[in-house]
């Protein structure tokens, strides 16, 4: 027998498991040792510790009545559940869940792509279905609309937006909980409620209209743990003429103010999807060891000394990559009307042409795609990065993703690069530092993410990344940045950072929690919100 | 049924190497015969960007398995093309040599298909063609690991011979250890991984 949840008896959980079989079939039930632990997270830096978090069985429903009726033993059992949609959230916890010996509700066969209209551009789909398998069914149909998918995507739709994952293309289809539209939900009392028009009895507007009418209460289920989301609707990008991309590069360090002012002007107004900033400086380092000597120097190097070193050697600071979506005109006069805006503003800007793209695309010309993901085709190719580095030591044993949001500035980029790079040289770890760009995947924010090595057999990397995350988080606390998202191990670490008057907003958030999971069934310390009697346990 | 010589020998004829005598009829430690029929491959994956993975499914051609070799190392097209539509009909096995990454993103999505690891070998370079092979897998199928150590810088073949060859339904997995030297263009201080996905017993 595996671990049983803190405070249920054996009694309990077995009638809780002949429920959960009554109700799904006993196939679709898994309580053997070899079974459960395909739930462990791969990237756990607490893998074989006694804190490691470990599910105690898992049950695998195929549709929402059977969700219902899990829920509602459950409830009669006071047992934990914890709902994954596909469990591919490595980096951020993947199928393990928050509270130690919860029952993993496993939606992965709920795969049915329900809808996809390719006039008002949505898909309506259920837990289980991946970005790979909506891509699929886009292409076998030849709909004429895009997806926006993570890095990589064997993930689901549902599970990546209820995290606030992120994608590649246009700002308003990369926010992934953003560009959804209705839901359907399981409540903890087992009732099924629909959000949004979906309120409506026969609503014809359920994926084209968000908020019907009052409160729109779709937030709470996105990090939360009010409910189980068993359909959800998506707005796609309608497929464009052509793509072009193009490069800017300025020289200096203080020039990256004005470059990220400019690039949020023509991304904001519509003109370009995401930006890609790098350093080409900083990419420098590895075949030039003078500039190695004075990055490493004590104290760091000054922006004028950085300035001095590129302009001696023509390297620039920075690079921003540029990505035109639309009509062929139109991409191309977008990318000139970018080279005159920021060549004008900016002295020693240069710019070159990237890939140029025209759609529908041939298997072939897909193929020779080199950033798939930026045009809507889902990938796996982020797993073929392992080689083992000085920046990452334990190549095949995972990472921690630190994720703080910081303005969309270039000040703020400046700033947080000298923070955080003082706490991982305190740490001795070679991530970050002064040519760390943002990612840029969130339309309005910055994030500032590093992974933290992790390692299955040296558990002092773990200790070190796990300390070095705590330092980070409270750094960035103190500079008014926190994280976006966070794996669970970290969830009530980051979740006290968010702590206005007297944490507020985690109060309320328990008491919604109370009230609408009163036993604390549904992931149970997902967002750093727990039941009423789990909350002496909190880690923060 | 094959018996341990002519097992050891599909990875020979496929390899071209010179019969060396004694190599595998030195019979070091337990001779135990590969005694389950081998597992049906669906077909074999490799990693064409080092002279060990080209070699690995130049074996599994010459035993007459469909292969795919990565571009890349990415495993995006033959999931895409291929595995994830084969697997949506019945859960076939499959073998490879490959980096951690893609045995990971196949070991994981096995898992949703109802399929297992049955056989994993590490392969880590240690420098100046020191390789340390961890093998884990059915009792009968490591019943021949010993040959690896005498193959030095052609014990890639052998273990292709051997990954192909896996012996199916065996319910007794064992561990072991080789340390090869010879030739070898796998990058110092890497890990590499052989091995074979099969449905759960």
């Amino acid at each position: 027998m595996a671990t049983l949840p803190a405070g249920v008896s054996a009694a309990d959980f077995n009638a809780a498991i002949a429920k959960f079989k009554a109700a799904v079939g006993e196939k679709n039930v898994f309580t053997s040792d070899e079974d459960v632990a395909l739930y462990r997270d791969a990237y756990s830096p607490m893998w074989g510790t006694p804190q490691e978090l470990l599910a105690s069985a898992a049950v695998a429903p195929d549709t929402v009545e059977q969700v219902q009726a899990i829920v509602r033993a459950a409830n009669e059992h006071k047992i934990p559940l914890y709902p994954i949609s596909t469990g591919k959230n490595v980096g951020y916890g993947g199928s393990a869940p928050n509270l130690h010996g919860s029952v993993v509700l496993d939606l992965k066969r709920m795969n049915r792509i329900l809808e996809v209209d390719d006039r008002r551009g949505f898909a309506l789909v259920e837990p289980g279905v991946a970005y790979f398998d909506l891509y699929r069914h886009i292409q076998e149909k030849k709909l004429k609309v895009w997806i926006d998918c993570p890095d990589p995507g064997w993930g689901s739709l549902i599970g990546n937006s209820l995290d606030h994952g992120v994608g590649y293309t246009f700002g308003a289809f990369r926010d992934h909980f953003g560009s959804h539209c209705g839901m359907e939900v399981v409540l903890p009392n087992g009732e099924i409620m629909r959000t949004g028009m979906g309120a409506l009895p026969g609503a014809k507007s359920w994926q084209d209209y968000k908020y019907g009418f009052g409160p729109y209460v779709d937030g709470l289920f996105g990090q939360g743990n009010f409910g189980i989301v068993t359909k959800m609707g998506f707005w796609l990008m309608p497929e464009p003429e052509a793509y072009q991309s193009g490069y800017v590069s300025v020289p200096k360090r203080h020039d990256l103010i004005a470059l990220v002012d400019h690039v949020n002007y023509l991304e904001h107004i519509g003109l370009i999807g995401q930006p890609n900033y790098s350093s080409p400086l900083g990419r420098a380092q590895r075949n030039e060891p003078d500039l190695r000597a004075l990055v490493g120097k004590a104290g760091g190097p000054s922006d004028d000394e950085l300035d001095r070193f590129g302009a001696a050697k023509g390297i620039p600071s920075w690079e921003v990559e540029l990505q035109f979506y639309g009509p062929a005109r139109t991409v191309a006069a977008n990318w000139e009307y970018a080279r005159e805006r920021i060549g004008a503003s900016i002295p020693g800007t240069t710019f070159r042409d990237g890939h140029s793209y025209r759609f529908p695309m041939t298997e072939e010309q897909k193929a020779a795609v080199e950033h798939k993901v930026a045009v809507g085709i889902p990938a796996m190719s982020i797993f073929s990065i392992g080689a083992r580095s000085e920046l990452n030591p334990s190549p095949t044993d995972g990472h921690l993703w630190f994720a703080p949001i910081i303005p969309k500035t270039g000040e703020a980029v400046l700033e947080s690069q000298r923070a955080f790079a003082k706490v991982y040289q305190e740490f001795g770890l070679n991530v970050g530092g002064i040519f760390q760009t943002p990612a840029t995947w969130i339309y309005r924010a910055f994030v500032m993410i590093v992974g933290l090595p992790v390692s299955r057999s040296n558990k002092e990397i773990n200790a070190k990344s796990m300390a070095a995350f705590k330092r980070v988080v409270e750094v960035a606390a103190a500079n008014g940045w926190a994280e976006y998202r966070s794996p669970p191990a970290f969830a009530d670490l980051v979740a006290d950072s968010y702590s206005y008057n007297d944490h507020a907003l985690r109060r309320f958030n328990e008491q919604l929690k109370d009230a609408v999971d009163p036993n604390g069934i549904i992931a149970a310390g997902r967002g750093g919100i727990w039941p009423k009697h789990l909350r002496g346990g909190r880690k923060a | 049924m094959t018996n341990r010589r002519e097992f050891l020998q599909i990875g020979l004829a496929a390899t071209a190497l010179p019969v060396a005598g004694g190599l595998f009829a030195s019979g070091a430690g337990a001779t135990v015969a590969p005694s389950a029929p081998a597992i049906p491959l669906y077909k074999v994956l490799f990693d064409d960007r080092f002279a060990e993975g080209k070699a690995f499914g130049e074996v599994a051609s010459s035993l007459g398995l469909a292969f795919h070799a990565m571009q890349g190392g990415d495993v995006t097209d033959f999931w895409y093309h291929d595995l994830d539509l084969a697997w949506r009909a019945e859960p076939k096995p499959i073998a490879g040599f490959t980096r951690h990454g893609p045995l990971f993103v196949l070991e994981h999505s096995g898992w949703d298909r109802g399929l297992r690891v049955v056989f994993r070998a590490e392969h880590r370079s240690l420098g100046d063609g020191v390789i340390e092979h961890r093998l884990s897998g059915p009792a009968e199928s490591l019943s021949t690991a010993e040959a690896l150590a005498p193959a030095g810088g052609d014990w890639v073949r052998l273990m292709a011979a051997m990954v192909t060859q896996c012996a199916a339904g065996c319910s007794q997995p064992a561990e072991r250890t080789v340390v090869t030297r010879g030739a070898a263009s796998l990058p110092d201080d890497e890990t590499f991984y052989s091995w074979v996905i099969a449905p759960k017993a």
